[in-house]
């Protein structure tokens, strides 16, 4: 039998004003306290709710001649003993009629109300922002995902959109890299990727350095004006300019590489199809929505085998206020690669973690648990728009999550734990559960978790992972060299405090390349390099080991000073070489 | 498919046909008219072929299934979408409609139009 929620007006009693002044005052928790008298029988009372004093309203009267404020024609009265008081409880649905006339009968109670669930409004379309990116930021954990090492260094991340404004995004203070080499336009001499005018794909690559400051961007245009502006500023374009963008990435995925060199790439689509009727029919065998076998289908499916991380966005047109443009459907409208089982699709939530009216609800086309995750959207980020807004920005903020996890778990061909399908296993079992327990055709498996994520990612210790390295090498010099000490204690070299930079926590700076060893000069008949000079004092004592010795010395020194010593030692063996070998000696 | 067939076709594609009318060819001749319109106008249609060996240009592809270089889309050209099946991708006027009972092509695929999922 269900149960239904009621609230329950009670008469003064002291019991209730102290429980209600109680519950005011204190930090902590407070129990209702109601006496036997008060309590109606069929009512399961919420015990943790203390009593809510009511103040008390009276009409005003006005003399007749006078005009009055209607708001002015009631009058509160707060003092306890005029107020009522409200309790909450639950009660049997069949149980409410009989419950009414016990109420009727018991004088402290006042009369009982249903006590209704309420929501939050629901962000749709039109909605004013929510947040702002900062707000994004903290939910994700950045600076924690930072610490890690996990900001997307290393990583390409293709916006596959309208194109790129570089220049607006580093004005913005996001100031990713950018390879114009591997980007890639619709048409070079009409857009030049990174130089785009600013709108829908500059908005998608602020939202990706949300996560990943340090990415790598690729520009891929693929979409255009519809008309030339003024006329319009719609984008638009057609699959089979998608076709292209793909086999261009597939191209820089497939491209040869370095030996040990590991490259991955997060490709981001904010962008698909509105409704059915721009599709051949469902059944068609050339149809798209629900054929894996269309050529973008495949081709997606090749790339994502590749190892490319490709995420795609649900699409705007969920149920409660969807985008014009899905004129009005709204089931199954996860379309196509959108759907795909190769991708991720990406539902929004606000930074309430409340999902978004517009945002598309599974199941998918192709695959049917659709979307797998929702990311934040519709706060105040980038400045293009009012709010970066739609699936086309939380799918970005998930992809810029993706690209910092990339960073610390590179793609591998030879390592399946590395693949794209591995990947989405992460970050979607990690997601914080919204809705209903589980998986859900709202939210997929729920918000992306940057602060679990990074706690898969534990701080590089050099110690830790090397722990003979850092373990403090106790030398007993007196047992192997007794003269050296004769009564003295025995040293301990602690190699970490030595050389503190070795140890400390990664990313350990990058060590620059030890200057290469001057060329021989040339020998003369003799036998002897030609300009060759015995320096004055051989060996170390022309280096300045002032900071060395204090552990001040930084690790590219070091390299340095073991290069040079290298490099001295190599010409004195070889002069020693060349006289034992004149026979001469070197006087 | 012998080329002198494919040349015969392609003869049979800018003359016949359109003295036809553009009614469906039946016989030898890889071309038809008007399928793609049947389904929707949407200018060209996408096929799928599978090609072993070398990625073909498309002119070799034109010859193989019997239509004119100038029906298959040149900015698109031959694209290779999955190498592990040997499959390629082209893009043809849908007025065009290359043989059905050829395996190694299968078409047309819509190529529906796509908009990013910013807000209106």
């Amino acid at each position: 039998m269900a149960k239904v929620n009621v609230i329950i007006e009670l008469t003064h009693s002291k019991k209730l004003e102290n429980n209600a002044t109680a519950g005011m005052e204190s930090e902590g928790p407070v129990n209702l306290e109601l006496a036997a008298s008060q309590r109606l029988s069929m009512v399961d009372y919420d015990e943790t709710f203390p009593a809510v004093m009511l103040p008390s309203i009276s009409e005003v009267e006005f003399p007749e001649d006078e005009s009055f404020d209607s708001n002015a024609a009631v009058a509160f009265d707060a003092l306890p003993d005029h107020s009522t008081y409200i309790v909450r409880g639950q009660v049997e649905e069949a149980d409410i009629p009989k419950l009414e006339k016990e109420a009727e009968k018991n004088n402290a109670v006042v009369n009982v109300y249903a006590d209704v669930g309420i929501e939050p409004m629901l962000i749709c379309p039109g909605s004013p922002p929510m947040g702002t990116d900062a707000d994004v930021e903290r939910l994700l954990c950045t600076t924690t995902m930072r610490s890690r090492g996990m900001d997307g260094s290393g990583v390409l991340v293709a916006i596959v959109d309208t194109g790129v404004n570089m220049a607006f995004l580093n004005s913005k203070g996001k100031t990713p890299t950018f390879d114009a080499a591997r980007s890639w336009s619709w048409n070079p001499a009409v857009v030049t990727p990174g130089n785009a005018p600013v709108g829908h794909g500059t908005m998608c690559a602020f939202d990706v350095c949300i996560a990943a400051p340090k990415c790598t961007l690729l520009d891929v245009v693929l979409l255009r004006p519809l008309s030339t502006p003024p006329g319009g500023s719609l984008m638009s374009g057609l699959l089979s300019d998608a076709i292209r963008a793909y086999r261009h990435l597939l191209n820089v995925m497939l491209a040869p590489r370095r030996p040990g060199e590991l490259r991955s790439l997060v490709v981001n689509n904010s962008w698909g199809m509105f409704h059915p009727s721009w599709d051949f029919p469902v059944g068609h065998s050339g149809n798209y929505s629900d054929n894996p076998n269309h050529p973008f289908n495949v081709i997606v499916a090749t790339l994502e085998r590749a190892g490319a991380d490709i995420l795609f966005a649900a699409g705007n047109c969920g149920a409660d206020c969807p985008d014009g443009r899905c004129q009005g459907v709204t089931t199954r409208a996860i379309y196509g690669a959108n759907s795909s089982p190769y991708v991720t699709c990406v539902a929004g939530v606000d930074i309430s973690k409340k999902r978004v009216g517009y945002s598309a609800i599974g199941p998918g086309r192709l695959a049917v648990r659709k979307p797998d995750i929702s990311g934040y959207t519709h706060f105040k980020g980038s400045g293009v728009y009012a709010a970066d807004g739609g699936t086309s920005a939380a799918c970005p903020v998930v992809a810029g999550v993706v690209a910092a996890v990339r960073s610390r778990k590179p793609h591998n061909p030879g390592d399946s734990s590395t693949s794209a399908s591995a990947i989405r296993s992460l970050i979607t079992s990690t997601a914080e559960d919204l809705g209903a327990v589980g998986y859900d055709f709202l939210h997929g498996h729920g918000v992306i978790n940057g602060c679990g994520l990074a706690r898969k990612f534990p701080f590089i210790s050099i110690c830790r992972r090397f722990p003979w390295i850092c373990r403090p090498p106790i030398v007993d010099i007196c047992r192997i060299r007794p003269w050296l000490c004769r009564g003295e204690v025995p040293p301990i070299i602690d190699f970490c405090r030595r050389y503190p930079n070795l140890c400390r926590q990664l990313p350990v700076p990058p060590i620059p390349p030890i200057p290469p060893i001057p060329p021989r000069p040339p020998i003369n008949e003799l036998g002897l390099e030609m300009g060759y000079e015995q320096p004055e004092e051989e060996y170390f004592d022309e280096f300045d080991f002032e900071g060395f010795e204090g552990g001040e010395s930084t690790d590219a020194e070091i390299a340095f000073l073991l290069g040079k010593l290298a490099s001295r030692q190599e010409s004195s063996a070889n002069a020693e070489k060349r006289s034992g070998d004149c026979g001469c000696g070197n006087k | 498919m012998l080329k002198s067939e494919a040349v015969t076709a392609v003869v049979e594609t800018s003359d016949v046909i359109a003295r036809r009318g553009g009614s469906k060819k039946s016989g030898p001749s890889l071309l038809s008219k008007n399928r793609g319109k049947e389904i929707r106008g949407m200018g060209k249609n996408l096929y799928t072929i599978e090609w072993k060996g070398e990625k073909p240009t498309r002119e070799e592809v034109a010859e193989r299934f019997g239509i004119d270089p100038g029906d298959l889309d040149e900015e698109f050209g031959v694209i290779e979408i999955d190498p592990e099946r040997n499959l390629y991708s082209i893009l043809v006027d849908d007025a065009i409609v290359p043989d059905e009972t050829d395996d190694q092509i299968k078409g047309p695929f819509s190529n529906p139009k796509i908009e990013p999922f910013g807000l209106e």
